[in-house]
């Protein structure tokens, strides 16, 4: 069953410097249990189509095509739905731990406001709330007393921790993981990779991996979709796709690969040079070619989509060969 | 918040009391060294009855006996005696602290009540009409000097439609008691009182919309807007009680000047307050009135900064070492 899908998703956000179209066409499917990895550079627009899902972006912000949870269309829902669809459908684990708990209010009573929410009985203080609390901060191996800290109180690890249980508290169908790892060192990342694996064996749930890291990606996700300047270049099976990268990018991004833990090839993959393309003055052509060591002369007025390479596996590359 | 926090800032300030009133006695020395020639200049004194004035204001000595003899007296309540009334500066103070108190106090107060949540409101709809409107008339009362508030009222409400008193503390020769006394000082109280609330607001506004800006990006909302929570519960919940810390500090400091915030507008609707005092005791010049004023002044901003660092370390978790 699909629990997400994106269907030719558009997001133009309104700034002082003019439209900015972060997202420019993602299509994307994810089904129940399903585990499927979304990278790329800093600016691609990652963050952005988790935003989307559930219509967290600032009001302005224009977007384009459909976003179906569970077969709703998010943006058609009446606000009273869209609130309890929240957390439920989807839950998110933001990137920035260190920003996204509220510093004057004790993390357990975060957790606690997302279970009362969108529980019809359960009341704040109750019994079954506490254990509730207890056992999803026990789930993600915290000790369930560190409900009663603030969250400056906690290492970057813990609060990692506690947004992932914050995320689990009303048992949603999708968790987004936005950069869950990123933070941390590499003994924690480990460790909070191990995690959110288990979680998704346990309980079956569908997670969305996004992450700029694509060795992180290699061991827990089914599916990857490399993103470039607001849409995805190449898409198909984690081995499959990391064994035999088609578009020029998602190999430079696998060359850096797999040099688990060394933060520089982590910001910078191997050798690939320049800048990821502002999206407000996005190159003409595939905006990858200015950086690109295959490009042609096509490819600066060309604009390639994804090209069906085999079922299960596209690029958007000119040489890549449509197959029938 | 732990102990050695609370110490620390009691410490602290009770060292600032030091230092203040040291700067008290030896300011008005350099002020002036021995009043007494000026003072009682073109009176027919003896010599015998101005040294008697010296002793009675502790001007004999040298300056350092003349410090101690200070100190003691302070510490037992004891600021000296008013130049001009010859009365105890203590019952002089004492007399007009209640008037203050209860004006400054009120339209503070009451500057708070209306001015924080209009920030916030103006401040989480931002750019609306309802902010343009409540940020223009903040910026307007809080640039405006609130003497010329003062006349404006005053000439229109009072002297021009006569719905108030145009000064004073109660009605003249009144022996009114109970409810009826409250009322008439409550009448006498509307237009002072309204003109430093008008005068307060707008820094309330201000500075309460601000803080809520500051807070309108943080990832904290955005996480309290996706767990599904109503707009007015992110509002209620996450976003006013981090943007409130700021206007806690500046309620709290803004209580140290409520006794010698008022000198203006004291003055302009004969208020018999610490304002007024003042205004006399300068004129005199009454250095024991002008000195004990200063002490209470002083006493008064101490004060209100301790409480406003230990509110703060109360409701930030952050601060205070918890
Ligand atoms: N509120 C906003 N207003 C205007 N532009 C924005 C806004 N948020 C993001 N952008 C821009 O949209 C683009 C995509 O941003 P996004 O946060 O989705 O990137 P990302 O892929 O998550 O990057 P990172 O790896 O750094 O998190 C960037 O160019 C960014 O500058
Ligand atoms: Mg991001």
């Amino acid at each position: 069953m699909t629990i997400l899908e994106l269907r030719d998703l558009h997001v133009t956000y309104k700034s002082d410097r003019g439209d900015v179209p972060a997202v420019r066409g993602v299509d994307l499917a994810i089904a129940a249990g399903e585990t499927v990895g979304l990278a790329g550079e800093s600016g691609c627009g990652k963050s952005t189509i988790a935003g989307a899902v559930l219509r967290l972006l600032p009001r302005d912000t224009i977007v384009g095509g459909q976003v179906l949870l569970n077969g709703d269309d998010v943006y058609e829902l009446k606000p009273g739905r869209l609130r309890a669809v929240r957390w439920t459908a989807a839950a998110i684990v933001f990137q920035g731990a260190l920003h996204s708990l509220n510093p004057v209010r004790r993390v357990g009573e975060q957790i606690e406001e997302a279970i009362v929410l969108h529980s019809d009985r359960g009341d704040a203080g109750t019994h079954a709330v506490r254990d509730r609390i207890t056992g999803l901060l026990e789930r993600v191996g915290l000790r369930p007393d560190l409900a009663r800290s603030y969250p400056h109180q906690m290492s970057g690890g813990q609060r990692q921790r506690v947004l992932i249980a914050l995320a689990l508290a009303c048992e949603p169908d999708l968790l987004i993981a936005d950069e869950p790892t990123t933070a941390l060192d590499v003994m924690v990342q480990a460790q909070v990779l191990e995690l959110l694996a288990e979680l998704q064996r346990d309980r079956g749930l569908a997670l969305l991996f996004i992450t700029h890291d694509l060795s992180v990606l290699s061991t827990t996700c089914d599916r990857l979709a490399v993103m470039y300047a607001g849409r995805v270049v190449e898409e198909g099976r984690t081995v499959d796709l990391l064994k035999t990268p088609q578009h020029p990018y998602t190999r430079a991004l696998a060359r850096a690969f797999p040099t688990i833990g060394d933060p520089r090839s982590r910001m910078n993959p191997s050798g690939l040079g320049g800048d990821p393309p502002d999206p407000t003055h996005l190159p003409s052509g595939c905006p990858f070619h200015p950086r690109c060591d295959m490009a042609i002369e096509a490819c600066a007025t060309a604009d390639v989509l994804l090209r069906p390479i085999r079922p299960d596996r596209a690029a958007a590359c000119v040489h890549v060969a449509v197959s029938a | 918040m732990r102990a050695r926090f609370v110490v620390g800032k009691i410490l602290g300030s009770l060292a600032t009391l030091a230092f203040v009133l040291a700067v008290n006695f030896f300011l008005f020395r350099v002020v002036n060294d021995d009043p007494t020639g000026s003072l009682f200049r073109g009176r027919n004194l003896s010599p015998d009855q101005i040294q008697r004035r010296r002793e009675q204001f502790n001007l004999t000595g040298t300056k350092f006996e003349q410090f101690l003899a200070y100190l003691r007296q302070t510490a037992r309540g004891n600021l000296g005696d008013s130049f001009l009334s010859n009365r105890p500066v203590t019952t002089e103070i004492m007399e007009a602290v209640w008037p203050t108190l209860l004006l400054v106090g009120t339209a503070t107060v009451l500057a708070m009540l209306v001015g924080i949540p209009l920030g916030i409101h103006a401040g989480w709809k931002r750019r609306s009409r309802f902010d343009a409107a409540s940020t223009s008339f903040s910026m307007f009362t809080y640039s405006v000097p609130d003497f010329w508030l003062g006349m404006i009222l005053l000439a229109v409400f009072a002297v021009g439609l006569g719905w108030f008193p145009t000064g004073g503390f109660e009605d003249a020769g009144s022996n009114a008691t109970g409810v009826a006394a409250l009322l008439d000082q409550l009448h006498h109280m509307a237009l002072p009182a309204l003109t430093l609330m008008l005068a307060y607001i707008g820094e309330y506004v201000i500075v309460m919309r601000s803080s809520i800006l500051d807070t309108l990006n943080e990832d904290y909302l955005q996480l309290a807007r996706a767990k599904g929570l109503r707009d007015a519960d992110v509002r209620r919940r996450h976003a006013v009680p981090n943007a409130l810390l700021p206007v806690v500090s500046l309620t709290a400091l803004n209580f140290g000047f409520v006794l010698s915030g008022a000198i203006a507008v004291e003055a302009i609707f004969s208020w018999p307050g610490l304002g007024q005092a003042t205004l006399e005791a300068i004129r005199g010049p009454d250095f024991p009135m002008l000195q004990g004023l200063f002490l209470v002044f002083s006493i008064a901003a101490i004060l209100a900064n301790l409480i406003a660092d230990l509110l703060y370390a109360h409701l930030d978790p952050r601060v205070g070492g918890r």
